[in-house]
């Protein structure tokens, strides 16, 4: 504590990169690089689509006027971008950090960043040119019945994104299983001897055992949305085929939710495998909690999906009271055993506070947050009244947001860091910090009001009876904007570190 | 290896090429035959209905023009039919006055579909009917070109029975809103004010919620609700099911599969 106070600039501690991999030096040299590609790409459509976010508030502050069409074209493609840049820049950070004890397909993590490159144009072609408005959930039968909103080509470029989004990201799922299989059985990859109490403590990494878990529910995700793609296909190319609305809905959240649960967790591996060096207690081992914690989150996260269906009265009520209980316990286990790790290691650590151990730190707190307004939403009772409302943005950004987007730009900052060398200015690091959350709980809490008084999501205008929402709607771009200051200030940052690296990369 | 690439995206693209097609193409909006059967309201929902020249006893007119004073219930008819067309109207004219409304919230367009139909015809099934002169029911005929392209946009089908002299085609009141889109069906000859009262608040821009009924050609439906039975679980339950256990059996076979790695490695497990 006393250094930091001295010191206004700190050099870039081994935290990522330390000696410990699999790989041969040019290996390695090639992994680094790629990784910090995928990086830069996802940070670099981060700030487009915060954007796009910024002009949907502007039309529901009725500060900006814009069409309908425009709104919903945003909507669909900053809730599929942004969970998509988040998911690919997990994998590769998880991917770097899973090469220090197995070896990850370098070949196919290039193959699969061509393919998602292309999978992005097609989904930007889709949305902004083609006007495919749908929302992320493409809710069957709507892409099927574009109305002249958008033309039918939209309708093949978004699915063609999604096959080939969908086909690169299930081949990049699989590949790191294998990998993990490679050193690893299934029984010790999943701490299971420690589960069992054949030992007291498992020398696998909780990393791989998040990483497991996390890789197979991904593959199960996959798997939903191909035979969600498979039965679009079907209706589209036959005349006599008919989908049942149920089972398609119940496809889609089942990809959807584990998709981005999954991203979450891939945030949460790298704070497990990084957060003890920046609080310089070495490693953290797999005990017996934390194998429970992570193996019922492998079985609950399969089946909290269904608190996405409790508005539709079709669905047995069995499952809808499965959803309940399945939310309720997905996030204690996984949720609390965090929270207490990393609080224990925080706690009376000689960490310095940088820019990436803060951003660790309160992503996993933002994480809990948003967490808890997801039980609370899961709750059918509570349901009845917050379905639908800006209360579901408000939980899904705040675990987003504040979650694993922290979460991975601390990650993305301190291996830029560390490949540059430069020093970190501690003072403005802190600032920074200050910033993006002081902006997204700003904007979040407007989410949440707004939310807690009846406000509907997806309104590009509001009506009469709620046009208190353009009123929380004018408070939150304040916050954004906040958000988008504090967003372009660290890819100033990271983008100075990642030039430095490049270069360096190239000598 | 880019080669091979670029062949795998192309053979995805073509795999999904269908898809493009949408649902409109399989529907018949491409000139495709319509078959005969209930008219598909989902098919067509929201579609802009094309114009056309409205002729009549007093006036020419089209429906673009109708529709610049506000929403239509618009239906086809031909004055020679011997089944549902008369009894469809008499159906309408009384719900319509039981409900209120026509002139204020809507008209009505009676267009005929048959070419061999003169305004004239029109006007004696007004009178027939008993709404002869009434301002808000317009009768009225359209070129033949016109009937084509109307009731190819609404996915009307007409067959011609040279037994009886007659042509068998559905019956069905379609309300467009002042777009000119189409915004409900109401398909049968009798109409309940009830129905009728929706169609007329969807005409508005009123939202009315509705559900699709099951039909026949769901194979892969979750759940099957039979009276004596309760819920049963059908395929699609199964379908559901498929990602965790094909999951399930993938990574037993990927880690199986590891095993064999792992003896040959000198740090495996």
């Amino acid at each position: 504590m006393e250094a930091t106070t001295i010191q206004s600039t700190r050099q870039p501690e081994p935290i990522i990169l330390i000696q410990e991999t699999t790989l041969t030096g040019e290996e390695q040299a090639q992994f680094k690089k790629l990784t910090l590609v995928w990086l830069t790409t996802a940070l670099a459509l981060f700030p487009i689509l915060v954007i796009l976010g910024l002009l949907m508030r502007g039309s529901q502050a009725a500060i900006l006027k814009m069409s309908p069409e425009l709104f919903y074209a945003f909507m669909t493609l900053h809730g599929l971008g942004m969970v998509g840049i988040w998911y690919i820049a997990g994998m590769a950070g998880a991917g770097l950090l899973l090469s220090r004890y197995v070896r990850p397909s370098l070949a196919l993590s290039r193959g699969v960043f061509w393919a998602t490159l292309v999978a992005v144009v097609l989904l930007i072609v889709a949305t902004l040119i083609g006007k495919f408005i749908t929302g992320w959930y493409f809710l069957y039968p709507l892409p099927l019945y574009p109305a002249d909103v958008w033309k039918p080509w939209a309708t093949l470029a978004f699915f063609a994104f999604l096959t080939i989004a969908g086909v690169a990201w299930t081949l990049w799922t699989v590949d790191y299983l294998r990998a993990i299989a490679s050193r690893y059985s299934l029984k010790r990859a999943l701490a299971w001897d420690v589960l069992f109490k054949k030992v007291k403590e498992s020398d696998v990494p909780p990393m791989i055992l998040i990483l497991t878990v996390s890789l197979i529910s991904a593959l199960a995700g996959f798997l939903a949305a191909v035979v969600l793609i498979a039965l679009f296909a079907a209706e589209a190319l036959s005349s006599g085929f008919t989908n049942d609305a149920l089972l398609m809905k119940n496809l889609v959240f089942y990809f959807g939710h584990v998709l981005v649960n999954i991203t979450m967790y891939l945030g949460v591996a790298m704070v497990y495998e990084l957060f003890p060096a920046f609080a310089e207690k070495g490693k953290l081992t797999t005990k017996w909690m934390v194998a429970a914690a992570w193996n019922a989150s492998l079985l609950l996260v399969n089946l909290a999906y269904f608190h996405h269906l409790y508005m539709d009265f079709v669905q047995p009520g069995l499952l809808q009271k499965l959803g309940q209980i399945a939310s309720y316990l997905v996030s204690v286990p996984a949720g609390v055993v965090t929270i207490i790790s990393v609080l224990s290691l925080a706690f009376g650590s000689r960490m310095t506070w940088r820019l990436p151990s803060l951003l660790f730190f309160l992503g996993v707190m933002g994480w809990a947050i948003g967490g808890m307004a997801a039980v609370v939403d899961s709750t059918i009772v509570v349901n009845f009244r917050f379905h639908n409302t800006l209360w579901v943005p408000a939980h899904f950004h705040t675990y987003y947001l504040a979650g694993v987007v922290f979460m991975i730009l601390g990650f993305a900052f301190q291996y830029a860091a560390e490949l540059s060398g430069k020093a970190e200015n501690l003072r403005l690091g802190r600032w920074l910090t200050a910033l993006l959350t002081v902006g997204a709980y700003g904007f979040l809490s407007m989410f949440f009001y707004a939310g807690a008084h009846s406000v509907p999501r997806r309104y590009a205008v509001y009506p009469s009876e709620v046009h208190q929402g353009a009123g929380y709607a004018q408070v939150a771009i304040v916050f954004i904007l906040l958000i988008l200051t504090g967003v372009i200030i660290y890819l100033w940052e990271y983008g100075r570190r990642c030039v430095h690296a490049f270069s360096a990369h190239s000598h | 290896m880019r080669a091979r690439f670029f062949c795998t995206l192309t053979l995805i693209g073509c795999l999904t090429m269908p898809l493009a097609a949408g649902k409109g193409t399989s529907a018949g909006l491409a000139g495709q035959p319509l078959k005969p059967g209930i008219p598909r309201e989902d098919f067509y929902i929201f579609r802009k209905i094309p114009d056309a020249p409205v002729f009549t006893l007093e006036r020419q007119t089209s429906i673009y023009r109708l529709l610049e004073k506000g929403p239509l219930l618009f239906t086809l008819v031909y004055t020679r039919c011997n089944g549902v067309c008369y009894p469809m109207i008499r159906s309408l004219r009384s719900a319509v006055e039981r409900l209120g409304g026509l002139g204020t919230d809507y008209r009505i367009l009676v267009l005929s579909f048959d070419p061999r139909d003169e305004p004239e015809d029109m006007a004696a099934m007004a009178r027939v009917e008993g709404l002869s002169g009434h301002p808000h029911w317009i009768f009225g005929t359209t070129g033949p070109e016109n009937i084509r392209q109307l009731v190819a946009s609404v996915g009307y089908w007409r067959q011609p029975d040279s037994l009886k002299q007659q042509v068998n085609h559905p019956a069905v009141l379609i309300g467009l809103n002042r777009n000119g889109q189409i915004v409900r069906f109401l398909v049968g000859a009798s109409i309940a004010p009830a129905r009728l009262a929706e169609v007329i608040k969807e005409m508005r821009g009123e939202f009315v919620p509705s559900y699709p009924l099951p039909r026949k050609n769901v194979i892969f439906s979750c759940f099957q609700y039979q009276a004596d039975k309760g819920l049963k679980l059908n395929w699609g339950f199964a379908l559901l099911l498929m990602p965790g256990v094909v999951t399930l059996g993938g990574s037993l076979w990927i880690f199986h599969r590891g095993a064999h790695q792992r003896r040959s490695a000198p740090g495996g497990f």
